[in-house]
């Protein structure tokens, strides 16, 4: 599997780079000029289409008056932090006495050291540089007689602010989410894990975006075999965009043709830092509040952060529940076919008649039904998470009324399988990280059952339960305290054990 | 996974579904019933089919929610078989309840009649296996049903499972009939049952108009897997005692306080022991049967002042109940005896007991039956009389 | 198969030994006493197993087939190897005829064979194929579920209606003579056909727990047999437990808990593919092990598919039908009674072998 990886990161390589001819950087590789209109002339070559691109020339007075222009893209920088700490120093200084200046050598060193009160400030040499550090939102001042620019960190945009995430809702436990941007969340976890060996470390990956990657791990709990294998991986993929961390999930599993995820994603702090507490590394991706953690078990799946932080009775229970709903949904529609069309003798005598007069009416063979209302009920779905929200709750209503009454009325579908797809709907709403394996090993199975009955469940069940045995997860196996059964570890896998119990983490 | 989709894929272009069959197009079997066809060696068999919409109420009410198919044939599969040739579902037999079968018939042995309905796996262990005694089994199965299950066929189940309440029948699964005809020193005892008239209600002496009704009464004892004879309600009483199926029950004893008048107990638990005991080469048997019960019911007028004159009461009362139970179970052995069909199972506790002298005695063992000794001892507890103390006189 | 944990291995080793057999009665010329026969053939199971494991302690890094190589020599060797391999592959062949066979009386009547045999071994082929780890993790994944569904279905039948223990009675009501004629047979199958963990206990990464780990699964198989016995005859009776062709299965479809816990023919399923699988797939992993090491074959994939190949064409092109399976080792053991025996007895010389060779160089 891991051979075939590779190979398929060099396919993508190979066909981005024949696809899209390379834009010319290299060109603007060189270094900044002394002359200062030339390296106007060279900035607005490139970025001067924009009418967003903010060019202020002006005069300082430093040892002798001097030309500066400064520039920034409007709308990715806080103007008023420009104004008041870039422009004005700039414009007021008046370091004309010679005499003064005298442990000086440059005009470069005196805007550095005394005229500039900001905090974060770089000195760059190359063009390319420049037109990066516009591009993120930095100020870039290129002075008169010099070779290199300054750059100067003036983000300061508009951002979403930290909100309760709509993906993962809980009722007990913190209410906050990532956002979209990775400095936010990077802090958000530091907030939650006060601890030096919590590392962050900075990557950039695509081409032609630059996103900003950051690899966290805390020290001495992580693998670091892990962590050299995440890192390797991320350093392999050649793409030119990433927008998502759904990019980077793709490209580097373990297992990128199975159904499983063996990559993890999660929207909460809480939940990345409890997972890192664990010894998994997360990786943070600019422009998504979406997180992702290596190892990623199967397990993982069904465990909410919220059982850790409720009564260990209870959340045992629910855990159990989650187990018996995976179980249902993904087998009832199954079993209701091969039930039906097959093994009539299985159902007990008081329902079979029941069901039978049910199915009389109808004019389709089960199998149908089942994948009609499947269909149907994926639609309803789907067009929910699409809506506009005031018209979503809508579309549930009237596809609940309407294609479950009037088709029963009607006599297009049989009263019991819509109780039976219902009840399979709820059951999978249950584990939302699962949906997709969910719809699709529902199919599958439907479709077995409907070859060869309850064997062809079987075949199909274990099929799966193989294929997930042979998964792997960043060196983990993917049913890890399953099988192999590590025993340790059984204590927070289907029931939560009382955190006293518990002080060792997996 | 690439492979299981190919698996998957290579699996529906390759496969219809063979064995696939949609519920709705089944007709599910409730009860059987196998007479004797019109000619000699022919096999009539009886199927009733429910039908699921008339048995859910939503049909017509006029409809019968059950549907008699018969077909005859020289073997019970083929009579299966050609019934489809004049009804539009195929008949589905794992839902039977009931199998009836005409006693003409059982008096040739039932083994080759069930044959093909145990070894399709289609018949479940737990079916009842009763005769229709004095009447044709479908006669039987076509009687109206005067309960409250619409469907025949569970109304039929309905009353043979009544038998916990009342010891005077007996029943029988499919799996027992097998376990005792292919076992050893025991044959069956099935249910009969017969078609009796009766007025309508309300009872009118001399109303023209009469209703049929199933009545489950005794028992259809069997020598090997043939019918030899009926017991009647008094013997089929013994017969649950000596097997230990009497689970609960009423027992009429003629009242102690008023002549004239009875008193019932109602059986609340009993067991029951039969202990071979071999004497010089001689085997007799004891049954030990030990009834637990209460007093229901006490016509007689008079009372009882004193704590002790109840106990004697009860006392006496039992030693009346001992008294009945003994010759009930003697008379069940008589029948026995007079049938030559051990269906009390003295074979099977000698070899339980002196697997040897079994293996020497069990060829002639029908024709020894006669002439075994059978010592019964009954022991009867009554534990009180409900909620009164004891009985009420007018004063 | 490499790196079987001590779990791995006692799941492994339960789901082979109960494999299919709690579906049959053992021992049935013994009749009620069937549950003595296996009984005492789970002793002489302890001694073989013993036996076994002992081999194992001496050549801890090498299968059945690379010990006999290194003890007899090549000429003598291969032979041996090649009749464990026939052995080893005619099990395999066995289970999965059986399987098949048996699935289509029960409830699919007329799928053809080729598929669902051929279904069957492609998921055997897949599991081999898609990962060392597949075989033992799945086991340990599987065996509850096969344990729940035989567990329930014994303790239902056990209190329904039909249960009667006295059906056990007389207890060695023949004497002892039937039950020494059905020993052996019993003794070979299923328990003396734990020679084929001879291939697999290399695998095992905690040695020492070899041996204990393998008579813990190996009793506690033995006592859900004699359980199961005893519930088939129980609720049976010895009479309609020996002529029926799968007596679990009238065991199951006898059980009726108040109109609702009725009719679990999928327990029957679930329990013969579950147990058939696994001794299926460990029988033909020792097969492929033999015939790869006699072939030199160093792809083991490759070997996978053919076996899986000649299973199929074995098992429908010579055995054809049950009865006709039945026959042909009917028999072959009565034209030579111990042919059966003879893989099972072999691993004793061998230890003798070793043992005496092991007292020469010290001396």
């Amino acid at each position: 599997m891991f051979k075939k990886f590779r190979f398929y990161l060099k396919n993508e390589k190979k066909s981005i780079a024949s696809t899209q001819p390379k834009q010319e950087i290299d060109c603007i590789a060189n270094a900044i000029h002394t002359n200062l209109g030339s390296n106007m002339k060279i900035v607005k070559e490139w970025l001067g289409a924009n009418d967003d691109l903010v060019f202020r020339e002006f005069q300082g007075f430093i040892l002798k008056p001097i030309r500066i222009f400064i520039c920034y893209m409007s709308g990715l920088v806080d103007d008023k932090h420009i104004s008041h700490n870039i422009l004005k120093p700039l414009m007021e200084a008046d370091f004309t006495n010679e005499h003064m200046l005298k442990p000086f050598e440059n005009v470069l060193h005196i805007v550095k050291n005394n005229i500039l009160n900001v905090s974060s400030l770089n000195e760059i040499q190359s063009m390319q540089d420049v037109l990066y550090g516009v591009l993120s939102g930095q100020t870039v001042i290129f002075i008169d007689g010099c070779d290199t620019a300054l750059s100067i960190e003036t983000q300061g945009f508009e951002a979403r602010s930290v909100m309760e995430p709509d993906t993962e809702v809980t009722v007990r436990g913190p209410r906050e989410g990532f956002t979209e941007n990775i400095e936010v969340n990077t802090a958000l976890i530091r907030r939650k894990i006060i601890n030096p060996n919590l590392t962050f470390e900075k990557l950039t990956l695509g081409k032609e975006t630059h996103t900003k990657i950051r690899i966290g791990y805390i020290k001495g709990v992580a693998n670091p075999k892990v962590i050299q294998e995440v890192k390797e991986r991320l350093k392999r993929i050649e793409l030119d965009s990433i927008l998502e961390s759904g990019y980077i999930e793709q490209l580097i599993e373990d297992h990128p043709y199975s159904l499983f995820a063996t990559i993890g994603n999660s929207e909460k702090p809480d939940l990345v830092a409890a997972k890192m507490l664990e010894g998994r590394v997360a990786i943070l991706c600019n422009g998504t509040p979406f997180v992702l953690t290596v190892p990623h078990l199967f397990i993982e799946n069904i465990q909410v952060s919220e059982d850790h932080y409720s009564r260990p009775y209870l959340s045992s229970l629910m855990r159990l529940l989650r187990v018996v709903s995976l179980f249902l949904t993904i087998n009832i529609p199954a079993i209701y076919v091969a039930l039906t069309s097959y093994h009539q003798a299985m159902i007990p005598s008081i329902l079979v008649t029941k069901i039978a007069s049910a199915e009389e009416k109808v004019p389709f063979p089960v199998i149908l039904e089942v994948i009609m209302i499947g269909v149907a009920f994926e639609l309803l779905r789907e067009a929910g998470i699409r809506m506009p929200r005031a018209v979503g709750s809508a579309t549930t209503i009237v596809g609940t009324l309407i294609i479950g009454q009037a088709a029963v009325e009607a006599g297009f579908l049989s009263a019991p399988i819509v109780i039976i797809m219902a009840f399979t709907g709820i059951s999978g709403m249950v584990i939302p990280p699962l949906n997709d394996i969910i719809v699709f090993s529902r199919l599958v199975l439907v479709l077995l059952a409907g070859i060869l009955g309850f064997y062809g469940i079987l075949i199909g069940s274990i099929l799966f339960i193989a294929h997930m045995t042979s998964l792997q997860s960043f060196g983990s196996p993917y049913l890890a305290p399953l099988a192999p059964t590590i025993w340790g570890d059984w204590k927070d896998v289907i029931i939560r054990a009382p955190l006293q119990l518990t002080k060792k983490k997996p | 996974m690439k492979r299981v989709g190919c698996i998957l894929c290579s699996l529906f272009l390759l496969t219809g579904c063979w064995d696939k069959q949609e519920i709705k197009k089944i007709g599910f079997v409730l009860a059987i019933g196998i007479d004797k066809g019109p000619k000699s060696g022919e096999i009539l068999v009886t199927a009733q089919v429910v039908d699921p919409e008339v048995a859910q109420g939503e049909g017509s009410i006029e409809k019968s929610s059950v549907k008699l198919v018969r077909n005859k044939g020289k073997t019970v599969f083929q009579a299966i078989r050609k019934m489809l040739q004049e009804f539009d579902r195929k008949n589905h037999y794992a839902h039977n309840k009931v199998i009836v079968i005409s006693e003409d018939l059982a008096k040739e042995g039932l083994l080759p009649i069930l044959d093909s309905l145990k070894r399709g796996g289609e018949v479940r262990g737990y079916v009842w296996l009763c005769i229709a005694k004095g009447a044709k089994a479908r006669e039987v199965l076509g009687v109206k049903p005067e309960g409250i299950e619409t469907v025949q066929a569970n109304y039929l189940k309905g009353i043979i499972e009544n038998q916990k309440f009342n010891h005077s029948s007996a029943n029988l699964t499919i799996l027992d009939f097998y376990k005792k005809v292919l076992g050893t020193g025991i044959y069956p005892v099935a249910s009969s049952l017969q078609i009796i008239q009766k007025n309508n209600y309300p009872v009118e002496e001399n109303s023209e108009t009469k209703t049929e009704y199933i009545k489950l009464s005794g028992g259809a004892a069997f020598r090997k897997d043939q019918l030899v004879g009926y017991l009647n309600e008094t013997e089929t009483h013994g017969y649950n005692w000596i097997v230990g199926k009497v689970k609960s029950g009423i027992i009429v004893l003629p009242s102690l306080i008023e002549k004239g008048k009875s008193a019932s107990i109602e059986i609340i638990k009993s067991s029951v022991k039969i202990k071979p005991v071999l004497k010089e080469n001689k085997i007799y048997f004891t049954i030990d049967i030990h009834e637990k019960a209460v007093i229901v019911e006490e016509q007689g007028r008079g009372q009882l002042k004193t704590s002790k004159e109840r106990f004697q009461y009860f006392k006496k009362m039992e030693k009346e109940n001992e008294k009945l139970v003994r010759k009930e179970v003697i008379q069940a052995v008589n029948k026995a005896k007079k049938l030559r069909s051990d269906f009390l199972g003295f074979g099977s506790a000698l070899n339980k007991k002196y697997p040897t002298k079994w293996n020497e005695t069990k060829k002639e063992w029908d024709a020894q039956l006669s002439d075994i000794q059978v010592i019964v001892k009954v022991d009867v507890t009554i534990r009180g009389a409900r909620e009164m103390k004891g009985s009420f006189k007018a004063q | 198969m490499n790196q079987i944990t001590k779990n791995q291995l006692f799941c492994l080793i339960l789901l082979y030994e109960i494999g299919s057999t709690t579906l049959f009665l053992l021992g049935d010329s013994a009749k009620q006493d069937s549950w003595i026969v296996i009984f005492l053939a789970m002793w002489i199971g302890f001694i073989l197993l013993w036996v076994y494991t002992e081999i194992t302690k001496h050549f801890p890094e090498d299968h059945l087939a690379e010990v006999i190589n290194i003890l007899f020599g090549k000429w003598i060797a291969k032979p041996l190897i090649f009749l464990y391999a026939g052995y080893l592959f005619y099990d395999a062949c066995l289970n999965f005829f059986e399987f098949g066979e048996i699935m289509r009386i029960t409830s699919l009547m007329k799928t053809p064979p080729f598929i669902i045999g051929g279904v069957f071994i492609v998921t055997v082929i897949y599991m081999l194929l898609i990962g060392q780890q597949v075989v033992p993790r799945t086991a340990e994944m599987l065996l509850p579920a096969f344990l729940f569904f035989l567990l329930t279905s014994l303790v239902l039948s056990v209190i329904s209606q039909h249960f009667d223990i006295t059906q056990l009675q007389p207890i060695l009501g023949n004497g002892m003579a039937p039950i020494l004629k059905a020993l052996p047979k019993v003794t070979i199958f299923p328990f003396g056909e734990i020679v084929v963990f001879l291939f697999l206990w290399k695998f095992v990464d905690e040695k020492k727990s070899i041996r204990f780990t393998s008579f813990l699964a190996f009793s506690l198989a033995g006592i859900i047999i004699i359980l199961s016995q005893i519930t088939i005859i129980s609720v049976l009776g010895t009479g309609l437990a020996a002529n029926s062709m799968v007596p679990l299965l009238e065991v199951i479809l006898s059980i009726n808990l108040g109109d609702i816990i009725m009719n679990l023919d999928v327990f029957l399923i679930a329990i013969l593919f579950i147990g058939g699988l696994f001794k299926m797939i460990i029988n033909f992993y020792g097969a492929v092990l033999a015939l790869s090491y006699l072939s030199n074959v160093k792809k083991q994939k490759f070997m996978i598919i053919l076996v899986g190949i000649c299973v199929i064409g074995y098992s429908f092109f010579h055995l054809k039908t049950l009865p006709h399976q039945r026959e042909i080792t009917e028999d072959a053991t009565a034209l030579w009674p111990w042919v059966m025996g003879i893989y099972q007895i072999i691993p004793i010389y061998i230890l003798v072998i070793i043992v005496l060779n092991k007292k020469t160089t010290n001396t």
